[in-house]
């Protein structure tokens, strides 16, 4: 185990490396769902909006009859 | 054939898509990514010139062939979305890009800790290098562009021409090793010559390009159907999707 951390001496560069690589996928995978999440939310509103337009429209109409 | 591509091409419909794709290529690509790497780490033999130092290559070599081949499908995707105006291309050239520059930037540093050991320094301008650096600044040049815009039609048009005009820096990334004398070595693997690489040290770096083009295709995905909901968020489809069930995806 001691000799396979330690890589034939190399261990600073091919953990580095391998470190490197495993962050970039974590921060690939939290950034994509931060941006989804994201847009959700902001659909989400722009629908609450909408529907909310629609129904004061409706009452108007209501009242007008 | 056509029809199926229009299909496709129809937001609402590529959305659905996505999301039952996305999962599926995810976890089927972390569990190629975590035999590779052992293969890699573990049961690939010591380099009779680099010792350990080699294992470098499990992750270098695939996030520079992503680097290059996430700007190709960028440089494509974009093209298509100006010559057709299809929308769904320009979205996913926009969610490629993100992902293609963090690539780059671990091809870059998985190169530089690759250098110090094997070449004595971390960079040298040398034109593989320089070309791999230039790639990161056209993907930065192409997100910030795109952010300037308010307009998303116009953040489209502007960057697809970006993305357009950068594919000239592909293939002199490529062939730098070949054009200039460089301190890079040329390629190991040729598609159509036996690769001058050993049968077990070569299967775990197959598997991990694979298997790294099946994680940017989820995450691609993942980004695509959140591009496609900025686009489409005054549509009809969105609106029952959300207005339903509000806050689920």
């Amino acid at each position: 185990m001691q000799e396979f951390l330690a890589m034939g001496g190399y261990a600073q560069f091919v953990w580095g490396a391998f470190g490197v690589w495993f962050v970039c996928m974590i921060f690939n995978i939290i950034a994509a769902r931060r941006r989804f999440r994201f847009s959700v939310e902001r659909a989400t509103m722009a629908t609450m909006r909408q529907q909310h337009r629609m129904s004061r429209k409706m009452k108007q109409n209501e009242a007008r009859k | 054939m056509w029809n199926w591509f229009h299909k496709l091409a129809s937001p609402p419909h590529f959305y659905r898509l996505a999301g039952i794709f996305s999962p599926w290529l995810l976890w089927s690509s972390l569990i190629l990514i975590a035999i590779g790497t052992y293969g890699g780490l573990v049961l690939a033999p010591a380099d009779y010139q680099q010792g350990e130092g080699f294992r470098i290559i499990y992750v270098h070599v695939p996030s520079s062939y992503l680097s290059t081949m996430i700007y190709a499908l960028m440089a494509i995707t974009s093209g298509i979305g100006l010559i057709w105006r299809i929308k769904l291309a320009h979205a996913v050239a926009a969610s490629a890009a993100p992902i293609g520059a963090s690539f780059t930037v671990v091809s870059l540093l998985t190169g530089m800790l690759w250098g110090k050991p094997m070449w004595g320094t971390y960079w040298e301008w040398d034109p593989r290098l320089t070309s791999e650096l230039i790639l990161l600044f056209i993907y930065f040049g192409y997100m910030s562009l795109r952010a300037s815009f308010e307009d998303i039609g116009k953040a489209d048009r502007a960057g697809g021409l970006l993305a357009v005009v950068g594919v000239v820096n592909l293939p002199i990334i490529h062939y730098s090793v070949i054009w200039w004398s460089s301190l890079h070595q040329g390629p190991s693997i040729k598609k159509l010559d036996a690769p001058s690489i050993s049968g077990d040290m070569l299967w775990p770096l197959l598997l991990l390009i694979a298997a790294s083009t099946l994680f940017f295709g989820a995450i691609l995905l993942y980004r695509a159907r959140a591009e496609v909901l900025d686009r489409e968020h005054n549509s009809r489809w969105v609106q029952d999707l959300l207005g339903e069930r509000p806050g689920a995806g």
